[in-house]
């Protein structure tokens, strides 16, 4: 068996406000191999954000062990980028896109190769011609892509990705599912994305676990179930979503999710 | 053209009206009883008579010169001391309150104070303009760092940044758009504590030409005087508010 890329076990995390502590998950045990994608699905408020910035590194867990690749995870490791669903916060506005994408590398590596590596990230999400453009004169869409070709730019290990498509109009988030797969097909980097959409959850993963808990109401978020996504690779937008075992799986998730929004 | 373009002509008739109203009121009454209130004519010889009497350029240029020199100083110390506040916890907790109730003395009422300590000299004024531009600048500073969202220093913290490299390229840019703020603030707030600061400390500029022309009755001339006061707070604003727009990249217009 290949060494996991992520290892959870048992993970507990509290977090503290000037109304007090509370815990929003607990007990949340799971494996991600490397190359993985795996979809994190479930209702507002199973501290869904909560085990992705721990994952990242950004949010320290209280209890159990959480190891990237056999080391420990505390602080945010090397080669782990999260995209934010919130774009326009985690990009600057006062850099174009280009320097936006270059921003990790600074400092890193030599001039030459950073241009080298920004072309071809913003290659990847299709934004060639934009690479002088500011954010303000950018869709949503095409500023999520700023943020991803970012991330692409360092080559990470493993990208998580917070609802990344969440504020997007269905047609730009069809077709950023299916540059993320293409990535996934170049990169093989490990993929962990949390989101509201059963069926996009369904369409990118190789697993997909369902999370549920009512964290304001002391329930907190824990792992209820996950499905094997066994539908072959390349997926397209049609005939994936049309195979029937996409929708039986589809069948499955929503069971999964309504039963917990019975209990 | 773009100048024709640019201008307004029924705001300028607005003005060329209340100028013509004041002209008959002055001219007619019931102004024309007030020796104290001239009308446009007089203040239009009055500022005559400054040109000719080489009581104009000297006194504005050394205005100008104090208030930009005090703006310089205002700026760097208002945003050395707003960044130390809005970055370090530490230094804000041990002294936000003393900045705070330092900032909310009129910079008017500790002059006599600087007159007696530093003397009547240009440096005084310089000090006193610097005073007074540093708390703007201070404020916008550390509202501005304390308005980043913290979304940014988590960028910075998964791409691994340094403090100080977090600092440098996300913090600092993030604030620009407030820094700006505050040099503009700076930069007026300067000039009228310069302007009082030459009618109570240092008899020099454009402030202690005010109080000269009042003391000689040259009711023309004094009017003329703050007529140009007037354009002096105007081409400050214009011209760092154009400095502004230019400083700030990728800003949606």
């Amino acid at each position: 068996m290949t060494e996991p890329m992520y290892e959870l076990d048992s993970v507990s995390v509290d977090l503290s406000n000037t109304a007090g502590t509370r815990r929003i998950l607990e007990d949340v045990t799971m494996r991600v191999n490397p190359a993985e994608v795996v979809g994190i699905v479930g209702r507002s408020g199973t501290g869904k954000t909560t085990l992705m910035r721990a994952l990242g590194g950004l949010t320290p867990i209280t209890e159990g062990t959480l190891t990237l690749q056999g080391n420990q995870v505390n602080g945010p490791p090397d080669g782990v980028v999260t995209i934010f669903q919130d774009y326009g916060n985690a990009l600057l506005p006062w850099r174009t896109v280009a320097k936006n994408v270059a921003l990790p590398l600074e400092g890193r590596m030599a001039k030459s190769e950073i241009a080298g590596r920004v072309e071809s990230a913003i290659d990847a999400v299709q934004l060639r011609g934009r690479e002088g453009d500011y954010l303000s004169s950018l869709s949503g869409g095409m500023q999520q892509r700023v943020q991803i070709a970012r991330a692409l730019a360092l080559d990470p290990r493993v990208l998580l990705m917070d609802e990344p498509f969440g504020a997007l109009d269905a047609l730009t988030k069809a077709s950023l599912q299916d540059v993320l797969l293409q990535l996934h097909e170049t990169n093989a980097a490990t993929i962990i994305f949390i989101t509201h959409d059963l069926e996009e959850a369904i369409y990118l993963s190789d697993r997909t676990y369902v999370i549920a808990g009512n964290v304001s109401k002391g329930e907190p978020g824990h792992l209820s179930m996950d499905v094997d996504v066994d539908l072959e690779r390349p997926r397209n937008q049609i005939t994936t979503r049309e195979h029937p075992r996409f929708l039986e799986l589809r069948h499955r998730l929503s069971g999964a999710i309504e039963l917990v929004k019975g209990a | 053209m773009a100048l024709l373009r640019r201008t307004n002509p029924l705001g300028i008739g607005v003005i060329l009206l209340v100028v013509a109203l004041w002209q008959l009121l002055a001219v007619v009454g019931p102004f024309a009883d007030f020796s104290s209130l001239p009308s446009p004519t007089e203040v239009v010889t009055g500022f005559r008579e400054l040109v000719e009497t080489d009581s104009l350029v000297q006194p504005v240029l050394h205005t100008i010169g104090v208030a930009l020199t005090a703006t310089a100083i205002g700026v760097v110390s208002g945003g050395v001391f707003g960044l130390l506040l809005g970055l370090w916890t530490g230094f804000r907790f041990f002294t936000g309150s003393s900045f705070d109730v330092l900032r909310t003395i009129p910079v008017v009422s500790i002059m006599p104070v600087l007159l007696l300590v530093l003397g009547a000299e240009m440096r005084t004024e310089v000090i006193v303009g610097a005073i007074a531009s540093t708390w703007p600048m201070l404020v916008n500073t550390t509202d501005g760092v304390r308005a980043v969202h913290p979304r940014l220093g988590e960028v910075g913290r998964m791409f691994r940044f340094s403090r100080m490299k977090s600092v440098l390229r996300l913090t600092l840019p993030a604030i620009v758009p407030s820094l700006l703020v505050g040099v503009r603030l700076a930069a007026v707030t300067a000039l009228i504590a310069t302007i009082i600061a030459e009618m109570i400390i240092v008899p020099s500029g454009i402030g202690w030409s005010l109080i000269t022309a009042q003391n000689s009755l040259q009711i023309g001339q004094e009017w003329a005087l703050v007529v140009v006061c007037g354009w002096l707070g105007w081409i400050f604003n214009i011209g760092l508010t154009t400095v502004v727009n230019r400083l700030q990249p990728g800003q949606a217009r």
